[in-house]
């Protein structure tokens, strides 16, 4: 396996990891949305999606130790890239004017610093009840966890809400250039090609914000309510 | 024309460097850049100050001697081309110039705005021989070649190693230089018997010399004065995982 070592240690095998594991997270980012959305058909349709998801471990556990896997590593190997990228350039220029790189390829890092700190709020706030130990036993007319009332109590608080859209943001600007960016990676580029990533990117990036932003603030707004 | 320069000056590899300013008068719009230069280190020299270290040769914009930063952007405000023909025409009276070498580990500050491009080289070297049958010339057309992949063959070729692309890079990364490198053979059936040796030699070259990884920004296309292509990098992560992946090693 000496091989897969010396990949990892070249940039380009990095950015491969970078890549896959992005790809990865972006899946399951989109399935995430998919499933809030089910908040604005009620407290029952959530509640059931809630319940089967955690009465089918296979899933569940197959998804978290995948998630628990790559996440880490998308984090790691992004660190160890920015070191490399500073090392690379001891001095610094007294002026430096960007030609082509966007606001979002120049952020991409930032954004990914503050997702990594609300990932771990929002675990600490929906998933382990770190921060509202409340939460864990809340229990709905059948007897299941009332994850509606976890998710309408949450976003009752304005602050949360914020938390929640700024990390949406850094979302769609982390995606904008990290979802075509992971094309390029892989040494996916045609010119017949090219231009649909860019745009599908974009598209994506601003479908997984409008779906996730759209719940907190219909709770916010008492679209969603108890 | 009167323009006022703020050149980076060091004397030596190990000196510390800093901005020196200089008020340059009587340019004509018709000088190059390198030809401004000259008037100020006549100028200089006459006042028996040391003149301005800077590389060149051709001054025809091909050989990829000359370059450096003039207000942040690597080889000045015109696109595809060298520092060596861009021109006081492309500035106004009264501008203020920022020169600055290239800044990356890999290309340490000589003098002045010389910077030691040997990484290159190395690289270069590391990339080996190609498998040719030597001995009498063989028939001009006993080897097809796709037009495509001839054009783009070319396109890499074009590329004369200035250091462009790391100096724009904001990650000081040589993807564009070895991509180019790596494709312009890897292109052509003449390279194709060490293609995978040679994507991995090169990258394994590349990244040992300190330079850093693409975060595809597409800087180093946008400065390249052969107009290279950010698809040539794409080529090659292609051909380094393929390479990678079916190699015996």
């Amino acid at each position: 396996m000496s091989w897969l070592q010396s990949l990892y240690a070249s940039t380009i095998g990095k950015k491969a990891v970078m890549a896959i594991t992005g790809l990865i997270i972006f899946g399951f980012t989109l399935g995430h949305m998919a499933g809030n959305l089910l908040a604005f058909f009620g407290e029952d349709t959530f509640n059931t999606y809630a319940a089967t998801l955690k009465g089918n471990p296979p899933l569940l556990w197959g998804t978290r130790l995948l998630l628990l896997t790559v996440i880490p590593l998308h984090f790691l190997t992004a660190f160890q890239l920015i070191k490399r990228s500073n090392d690379a350039r001891p001095a610094t220029y007294s002026k430096w004017q960007p030609q082509r790189s966007t606001y979002a390829s120049r952020t991409i890092r930032f954004g990914g610093i503050y997702l990594l700190g609300f990932i771990l709020y929002h675990l600490a706030h929906y998933t382990l009840f770190l921060t509202n130990p409340e939460f864990g036993g809340y229990h709905d007319a059948q007897g299941r966890h009332d994850a509606f009332r976890m998710v309408v109590e949450g976003f009752s608080n304005p602050v949360n809400v914020a938390v929640y859209l700024v990390a949406m943001l850094s979302l769609v600007f982390h995606l904008s250039h990290g979802a075509w960016s992971m094309f390029q990676s892989m040494g996916l580029n045609h010119p017949k090609y090219n231009q649909l990533r860019e745009r599908a990117a974009w598209t994506l990036a601003i479908v997984l914000t409008v779906g996730f932003s759209s719940v907190p603030i219909a709770v916010l707004t008492g679209v969603v309510h108890r | 024309m009167k323009i006022t320069l703020n050149v980076w000056r060091q004397s030596s590899p190990e000196a510390a460097g800093s901005f020196v300013k200089y008020d340059v008068d009587g340019v004509s719009a018709d000088m190059s850049m390198l030809e401004m230069l000259d008037v100020l280190n006549d100028r200089l020299e006459s006042k028996g100050e040391a003149p301005i270290a800077f590389d060149h040769d051709c001054r025809e914009g091909i050989c990829g001697s000359c370059g450096f930063m003039i207000n942040g952007v690597a080889h000045g405000p015109e696109k595809e081309i060298t520092v060596c023909q861009t021109h006081m025409r492309s500035f106004k009276d009264g501008d203020e110039l920022t020169l600055e070498p290239w800044r990356a580990m890999a290309f340490p500050v000589m003098r002045d705005l010389m910077v030691d491009r040997s990484a290159f080289d190395r690289i270069i070297q590391a990339g080996g021989y190609v498998s040719v049958r030597t001995g009498s010339a063989p028939e001009a057309n006993a080897t097809p070649v796709m037009k495509e992949h001839a054009d783009m063959a070319f396109e890499a070729a074009a590329c004369i190693g200035c250091g462009a692309c790391v100096a724009a890079c904001p990650n000081a990364a040589a993807m564009l230089f070895t991509s180019a490198k790596v494709s312009h053979l890897g292109l052509l059936p003449q390279g194709e018997p060490e293609r995978d040796k040679r994507a991995i030699d090169m990258v394994a070259q590349m990244d040992k010399e300190g330079f850093g990884h693409c975060s595809n920004h597409g800087e180093c296309e946008a400065v390249c004065p052969k107009g290279i292509s950010v698809n040539f990098i794409a080529r090659m992560n292609r051909d380094l995982l393929k390479a990678t992946l079916r190699s015996s090693r």
